[in-house]
């Protein structure tokens, strides 16, 4: 017997997953900095969690939780620039990847989603620094955001299959593979 | 989910083709931006001289400050200036179609610019 999913239950998910997608975004700014060259650029780890809102709860959730996550992760780490990255990367790759929910599976769904993510970085870096040069970071960078989002997608999916979350279904639109 | 395969061989095909699709992109949109044929130099927005790159030779260009470029090898550079940022001279030289060099004190830029045809080759 499941209770329903109403309004209620929604939000107290989305608020432990935003919490969850800040502590990934922290770790993933920690990381970033120190291992790629590009300032504000972030691997997608928070990512994870928009895909699990995306097929768990809907767009609208998603989109929240990912502009409330960037917010607050500028704010706590002081990496106020990174804050631009981040809307423009995970808004993106959220719309990218719900346009996309029906028609592939959700390791295909999540690659594309990083490799958009890292794609809207890199342009939103040419706008602020005025540096068309930065193109020439993008097939590494595309490399790169294929491979997160390969392994963030085969993680989601490991925790979809293992895990059962029953008393929230899966949003009614999704491909399943 | 059903308990089925975790990752599929479409999968690791779907990565691969995405990554070739976006570099191929990448190097196809490179490639148009070929060896450049002329140097336009503009002054103040006006354009000044036209200087083809395949023949050696200074150029010298007076305005609030002076600026000496050089040709040679097909390649422009700011050979020496005396304005006061020496941004220009520190640049190094450029010889694709679309790259630029500017003096901003003396209000100068170098353009590169191609022609419609593809030369193949070129003698003399």
């Amino acid at each position: 017997m499941h209770l329903p999913v109403d309004k209620t239950r929604k939000i107290v998910l989305a608020s432990i997953l935003c919490t969850i997608a800040m502590a990934l975004s922290i770790i993933d700014i920690s990381i970033s900095t120190f291992l790629v060259l590009l300032p504000g650029f972030k691997i997608g780890l928070a990512n994870i969690v928009s895909l699990f809102v995306l097929y768990k709860i809907g767009l609208l959730y998603a989109l929240m939780i990912c502009v409330t996550r960037s917010l607050i992760t500028a704010l706590l780490s002081g990496h106020v620039m990174g804050l631009f990255y981040s809307l423009a990367g995970g808004l993106t790759s959220i719309i990218v990847m719900f346009l996309l929910m029906r028609l592939l599976g959700i390791i295909k769904v999540s690659v594309t989603g990083g490799v958009v993510h890292n794609i809207m970085q890199v342009i939103v870096a040419i706008i602020f620094t005025d540096t068309p040069q930065i193109v020439l970071y993008l097939p590494i960078l595309i490399v790169a955001g294929a491979i997160g989002g390969f392994l963030m997608g085969v993680l989601c999916k490991l925790i979809f299959q293992k895990i059962k979350f029953d008393s929230f279904p899966m949003n009614k639109i999704y491909k399943n593979n | 989910m059903k308990n089925s395969k975790l990752i599929l061989p479409s999968d690791i095909l779907y990565t691969c083709l995405i990554i070739v699709v976006c570099i191929g992109t990448l190097l196809y949109l490179n490639n148009n931006a070929s060896v450049g044929n002329v140097a336009v130099i503009r002054q103040n927005g006006q354009e000044i001289a036209r200087l083809s790159l395949h023949e050696d030779r200074q150029y010298t260009l007076n305005g609030d400050y002076e600026n000496i470029f050089e040709i040679s090898n097909g390649h422009i550079k700011v050979l020496s200036t005396n304005c006061p940022n020496q941004q220009c001279t520190h640049y190094g030289s450029i010889h694709k179609t679309g790259s630029s060099i500017i003096c901003a004190p003396n209000k100068v830029s170098i353009t590169i610019e191609g022609e419609e045809d593809e030369i193949d080759a070129f003698t003399g």
